[in-house]
């Protein structure tokens, strides 16, 4: 199971906190915040990674999807607090050179 | 001395947590395994049992079952799933990662960059697929 805290800063930010398992039942639903978010004109947009269990491709697949979107909506999508597993499949996977991630949520913008 | 353990599921999005589950009884009973030999070992189970929910055609009317096996021998975490889907058809020497900003097409990149030995046969009706990392020396 996987819960969404979503937070709209004062600043213009969106935070998206994912608390459990990113995977190919959860990234749909990611999807759908970031679509959200993106619809109400937030297109500076965090993933609070901290509460996040662990990331399988879907959800860095998800997280390439809401990176595109963000910036075809002229924002940006950033990854902060990543957990030891997030990190090593960024690595895995080259894409810590385009999600790179910082160490912390007010770090990202 | 080997530690063994097994799940029979159906292959259907929900088995993934119980697979999580079985992995963890696997690192609860050797708090020694390194982080990263977990991680990197418990990224590729997960992918190949994603490969088999996500793209697994049953070859019956029955929904497709799995069984997946896991060893711990203390030099070697080893994983061997079988399913009776239709051959899964894939070559692994090919299994490339895709374009940095491609959305698609990780899965069984990334479960061979995580292992050091990932393998997938066509036995009689099933498909069988292994994998293998070798644990890190402890360091004292």
């Amino acid at each position: 199971m996987i819960d969404f805290q979503v937070d709209r800063r004062e600043d213009g930010v969106g935070v998206i906190r994912p608390v459990g398992r990113l995977n190919m039942v959860a990234a749909p639903r990611l999807g759908t915040v970031v679509g959200e978010l993106l619809d109400d004109g937030v297109i500076r947009l965090v993933v609070d990674l901290s509460g996040t269990d662990f990331v399988d491709s879907s959800g860095l697949g998800a997280l390439i999807s809401g990176l595109k979107k963000a910036r075809q909506a002229g924002g940006d999508l950033r990854l902060a607090s990543p957990t030891a597993q997030i990190t090593a499949v960024l690595e895995l996977t080259n894409l810590n050179k385009v999600l790179k991630p910082v160490a912390t949520v007010q770090d990202a913008f | 001395m080997a530690m063994g353990y097994e799940l029979k599921d159906a292959a259907e999005p929900q088995s993934l947590d119980r697979i999580h589950d079985l992995l963890q009884r696997m690192w609860d009973e050797d708090p020694a395994v390194d982080l990263m030999d977990r991680i990197r070992f418990e990224t590729a189970v997960i992918e190949v049992a994603s490969n088999i929910i996500e793209h697994g055609t049953a070859a019956t009317a029955e929904p497709i079952q799995f069984r997946l096996e896991l060893e711990n021998t203390g030099e070697r975490l080893c994983a061997q799933f079988q399913d009776n889907a239709r051959p899964a058809g894939v070559d692994l020497s090919s299994a490339a990662m895709p374009a940095d900003m491609s959305e698609s097409g990780r899965g069984l990149a990334l479960a061979k960059v995580a292992l050091d030995q990932f393998a997938y046969e066509r036995d009689g009706s099933s498909n069988r697929w292994t994998l293998v990392c070798r644990r890190s020396a402890a360091v004292d």
